[in-house]
């Protein structure tokens, strides 16, 4: 790096960072200050610096087994992304062509189609006697109707649905920078197929799945219209629980400091998981 | 260490012939060369040799073990890359380690091979380091040693040298043959370098449109190659068209266009007749400026004048065509553009081939 252009390459990331002031620090500040007002149904908002609305979330077991549940349904949904985003991206290293830019438009298909629309496509496939559970009836699996809709399971499914493109585009990336000459290697050393691929593709393409996972948690964690529709005020998420602060009972500072706390957390979570992989046994991957 | 047989080997991709009813066999501790241009199938073949590739018709044989049906992991064979392939989340320890732990080697057998086998490529202080804080060079060491390592019964090079700068790749041709004596283990080398091939190999097969035209001991390809094709390639050759008029004693006489006689060796016996063609090594004319006795002699006329410091290149344009010379800079005066010489070389260093074979 010549350091006598440094400030002219500064100056490149004025308009970037200007925009970034401006639409993402200030409305954070704000929402910091925010959430130490106090409120009363009868007054409403009221300025001051009191810590009630962090009393509050962290000791009400309610607001704990929303954050919980949110966490829960990230974790599941990036596992979920994982498992069917690898074998998928891995595919797609395979095949080229016209078979390649189907498929690719396959898992891209999710992200093409607005979020209300797709949402509600899965509320009339997860309902009652939507397409999945009268399929599960007949086949005999259950008696009843299983609970998809506005459960933890109709959220997963749609979250998995909509995020799992994320998934294979970062896999997908890091695989195609593989050399083939490494997995021959590899098999003339000795190692079956099976063998090759978790000693030298898998790790190899530990930095798309770090990137594919985190992209994914973080968006399940933060995660609005698919959960407001399949699971509502049945099933609250944070982002949820955010909306009806703000909105419904007007209580705007133990919104922003719900807001706040899913920020922080999301933020600590993402750079723990960094760390320990980023410092694991494949750090030389990550060089 | 072993015999490595193939027999009748055949390959096609999408229907046309890659590698031919390819038959070839390299003796136990034997280095061969491959060597031949991009597409000659040259490197499909060593594919099948590892077992990347299964042939669509013959049989590889190892150690008189049929293996043509078993995956690359099942066969015993060590081989190193033309980008090295090493392991960049390894280290040159893990890297060699690799194999040892794959045959479930113990961990106690494991360090001590490792050791011995970085001691053997020189680089015995490399242990802990990443393959990118590696030069090139000592990559490519690396990289033999992990093949190695596994006391591979054939050893398969596929172009390693050829990411070397020219220096460096002049030293690792030594090193590495000197490497495979020393191990002894039976090697197939493939390359599209000529001098590679010459300087290393006991045997090359030179290859062309799937099928070896011509295989045996560097001398004998370099001097006594069986077409135009292995002439051209292996070195510059000068060709001169005529038609035979006869032989005798392994010597023919081709009479060119406008009645001159040349006359050299037949090797692909005395029986053809029809047209043929001279082959002639630059390096084998001698020009001087005035006729001196020689069994043929052409005059000519300078056209250019190359100097390569240890070399002079002429082009001399005769009644025969324009022919290559090259000479030694012995000192002495060069010979400058546009000045009459006579060119002149012996019946050995011609050899006369039948003008369809052209391969």
């Amino acid at each position: 790096m010549n350091t006598e252009k440094w400030p002219r390459a500064a100056l490149l990331a004025l308009p970037a960072l200007f925009w970034l002031g401006i639409f993402f620090l200030v409305p954070l500040i704000l929402i910091l200050s925010l959430s130490f007002y106090g409120f009363s149904p009868m007054e409403g908002v009221q300025a001051g610096i009191k810590l009630d609305n962090y009393v509050k979330l962290f000791t009400d077991s309610y607001y704990i087994g929303i954050f919980v549940r949110t966490f829960r349904i990230s974790i599941i949904v990036t596992i979920l992304c994982l498992l069917l985003g690898y074998p998928e991206a891995y595919y797609l290293t395979r095949v080229q062509g016209r078979v390649k830019a189907l498929v690719m438009m396959i898992v891209l298909s999710p992200l093409l189609i607005s979020a209300v629309t797709r949402t509600f496509g899965w509320f009339i496939l997860l309902g009652n006697n939507g397409v999945i559970n009268n399929t599960i009836v007949k086949l005999g699996l259950s008696d009843t109707p299983v609970k998809l809709l506005y459960s933890e399971t109709g959220i997963i499914i749609g979250l998995t649905h909509v995020l799992v493109p994320l998934m294979v585009l970062s896999i997908y990336a890091s695989l195609q920078r593989r050399d083939p000459a490494l997995v021959r290697a590899a098999e003339t050393l000795g190692a079956n197929p099976v063998r090759a691929f978790l000693e030298i593709t898998l790790p190899l393409s530990l930095p798309g799945i770090l990137a594919g996972s985190v992209l994914v948690f973080t968006m399940s964690m933060s995660a609005f219209v698919t959960p407001a529709v399949l699971g509502g005020s049945r099933v609250r998420v944070v982002a949820y629980l955010v909306y009806e602060e703000f909105l419904q009972s007007l209580n705007w500072p133990f919104g922003a400091a719900l807001a706040l706390v899913l920020v922080l957390l999301t933020t600590t979570i993402v750079l723990v998981y960094h760390r320990v992989i980023e410092r694991g046994r494949w750090k030389e991957v990550f060089r | 260490m072993a015999k490595l047989e193939l027999d009748k080997v055949v390959k096609k991709f999408d229907g046309s012939l890659v590698v031919d009813q390819l038959s070839l066999t390299i003796n136990d501790g034997e280095f061969v060369s491959l060597l031949g241009p991009s597409g000659c199938g040259k490197t499909t073949t060593l594919s099948m040799i590892a077992g990347f590739l299964q042939p669509d018709g013959g049989e590889i044989r190892i150690g008189g073990k049929n293996v043509t049906e078993l995956p690359p992991y099942k066969r015993n064979t060590g081989m190193v890359f033309q980008n090295y392939a090493l392991f960049p989340h390894m280290t040159v320890a893990q890297n060699v380690a690799f194999g040892l732990k794959m045959r479930k080697v113990s961990a106690a057998d494991i360090a001590p091979r490792v050791k011995k086998a970085l001691d053997l490529v020189k680089l015995p202080h490399t242990a802990d380091r990443y393959p990118r804080q590696l030069s090139g060079g000592q990559q490519q060491r690396i990289a033999i040693a992990r093949a190695l390592v596994i006391e591979p019964e054939i050893l398969l090079l596929d172009e390693p040298l050829s990411n070397l700068d020219a220096k460096l790749r002049e030293e690792m041709r030594i090193e590495l043959r000197e490497i495979q004596r020393r191990v002894g283990i039976t090697t197939v080398f493939v390359t599209h370098d000529q001098a590679e091939a010459l300087a290393m190999s006991d045997r090359i097969a030179v290859m062309h449109r799937g099928i070896i035209v011509q295989e045996g001991p560097p001398v004998a390809i370099y001097d006594r190659p069986a077409t135009e094709f292995v002439a051209d390639f292996i070195g510059a050759t000068n060709v001169i068209d005529g038609e035979f008029i006869g032989s005798h004693g392994g010597y023919g006489t081709l009479v060119v266009k406008n009645g001159l006689h040349i006359k050299g060796i037949v090797t692909l016996g005395s029986q053809f007749s029809g047209l043929g063609k001279a082959l002639i090594r630059p390096e084998k004319i001698v020009v001087s400026t005035e006729a001196r006795p020689s069994e043929n002699s052409l005059p000519g006329r300078v056209e250019h004048c190359v100097f390569l410091g240890m070399l002079i290149h002429y082009v001399v344009s005769t009644e025969a065509g324009r022919l290559s010379v090259i000479c030694q800079n012995s000192g002495g005066t060069f010979k400058t553009v546009g000045m009459d010489v006579v060119l002149s070389w012996e019946n050995d260093s011609t050899l006369l081939i039948p003008a369809e074979a052209k391969q």
